[in-house]
């Protein structure tokens, strides 16, 4: 859970300040310096939920590990990474699509490990498209209210 | 009713998340800035976007832990309200805003502020890990002895990190 913690923290900082960083047209060095750490942050989060899944799956195989819906999103966190890192995947769609996968990760986490709500393939769904239509809007707005402020 | 609780924890985890990776970041990026010496502007720019996320994450918290204590009193919800826990993180959540204000006003040294403030972010998501896996009940003087212990450490980090920067400076 502490990792999917570090996750969901260090992707939110990662949008805010990647477009803090965008806010005067450019990205400089001592910027790009600060955005790698978040960016090392995310990497570790990554690697630490992978080995406690391990762990998990070695000594509880019953436990949270069972959940389709965790390796879904994993798997997504992981190959959309890959792309980011080898630019395959727009601006507009990456980091909004990793920072949907992180809060889903976090949000349903916590509604199995709470008991909150029963965990059904509809809410799974419909969570993980609310997630990425906000970020995906949030992040395009972002960038277009940029590009419109450094044009004029 | 049960509506506001489930939207209460959602938003006390969701919210301990955030403050915990921004916790982090916020220290990671302060040591990288101040490496060469000085924080440039950019730098300072993108501390205070981090600042503000764990702003942000503070008073969510504060909202959802209010929301809770308020259900457990009204005996609308679970028997949470009167556990070791919800105190530990009541008095967590008091250390966070006041060593934050004590920060911002610059009466809070440098050397203890960034520590107090990180070790109790990671005792607020320890916290939050142990409810979710139902342990909430313990000795609130094993909690303190606990908390102080990761105050130690995270001072011993964060001094023995600046002042391993400031040798290699210089």
């Amino acid at each position: 859970m502490s990792s999917v913690a570090l996750g969901v923290g260090a992707s939110s900082l990662a949008i805010t300040s990647f477009l803090t960083a965008l806010y005067d047209g450019e990205v400089d060095v001592s910027e790009r310096r600060m955005l790698k750490v978040i960016y090392w942050a995310l990497r570790w989060s990554m690697v630490m939920i992978a080995v406690v899944l391990a762990v998990l799956q070695w000594w509880w195989p019953n436990t949270l590990i069972g959940e389709s819906y965790l390796w879904v999103l994993i798997v997504i966190l992981y190959v959309n990474a890959m792309l980011m890192t080898e630019h395959l995947i727009p601006v507009s769609l990456g980091p909004a699509l990793q920072a949907a996968t992180w809060y889903t990760l976090g949000f349903m986490i916590t509604i199995e490990l709470f008991n909150l709500a029963p965990l059904t393939l509809t809410l799974f769904g419909v969570l993980y498209l609310a997630d990425v239509v906000f970020f995906v809007v949030l992040v395009n707005v972002g960038l277009w209210w940029l590009r419109k402020k450094n044009v004029q | 009713m049960e509506i506001i609780f489930i939207a209460a924890s959602i938003l006390l985890a969701m919210s301990i998340s955030l403050g915990v990776g921004g916790s982090t970041i916020a220290i990671a990026n302060f040591f990288v800035a101040i490496a060469d010496g000085t924080i440039a502007p950019e730098e300072r720019n993108i501390m205070g976007v981090t600042y503000w996320v764990l702003r942000v994450a503070m008073v969510i918290i504060a909202l959802a832990l209010i929301t809770h204590y308020m259900l457990g009193y009204l005996d609308v919800t679970t028997p949470w309200f009167g556990t070791t826990q919800a105190v530990a993180a009541g008095l967590v959540t008091a250390v966070l805003y006041i060593n934050a204000i004590l920060m911002t006003y610059r009466v809070m040294p440098s050397t203890f502020g960034p520590a107090i403030q990180a070790s109790s972010w990671y005792t607020l998501g320890i916290l939050a890990a142990l409810a979710s896996i139902g342990f909430t009940q313990f000795s609130l003087l094993v909690f303190i002895i606990c908390y102080i212990t990761a105050f130690v450490f995270a001072l011993s980090l964060v001094n023995g990190i600046m002042g391993w920067l400031k040798h290699t400076k210089a």
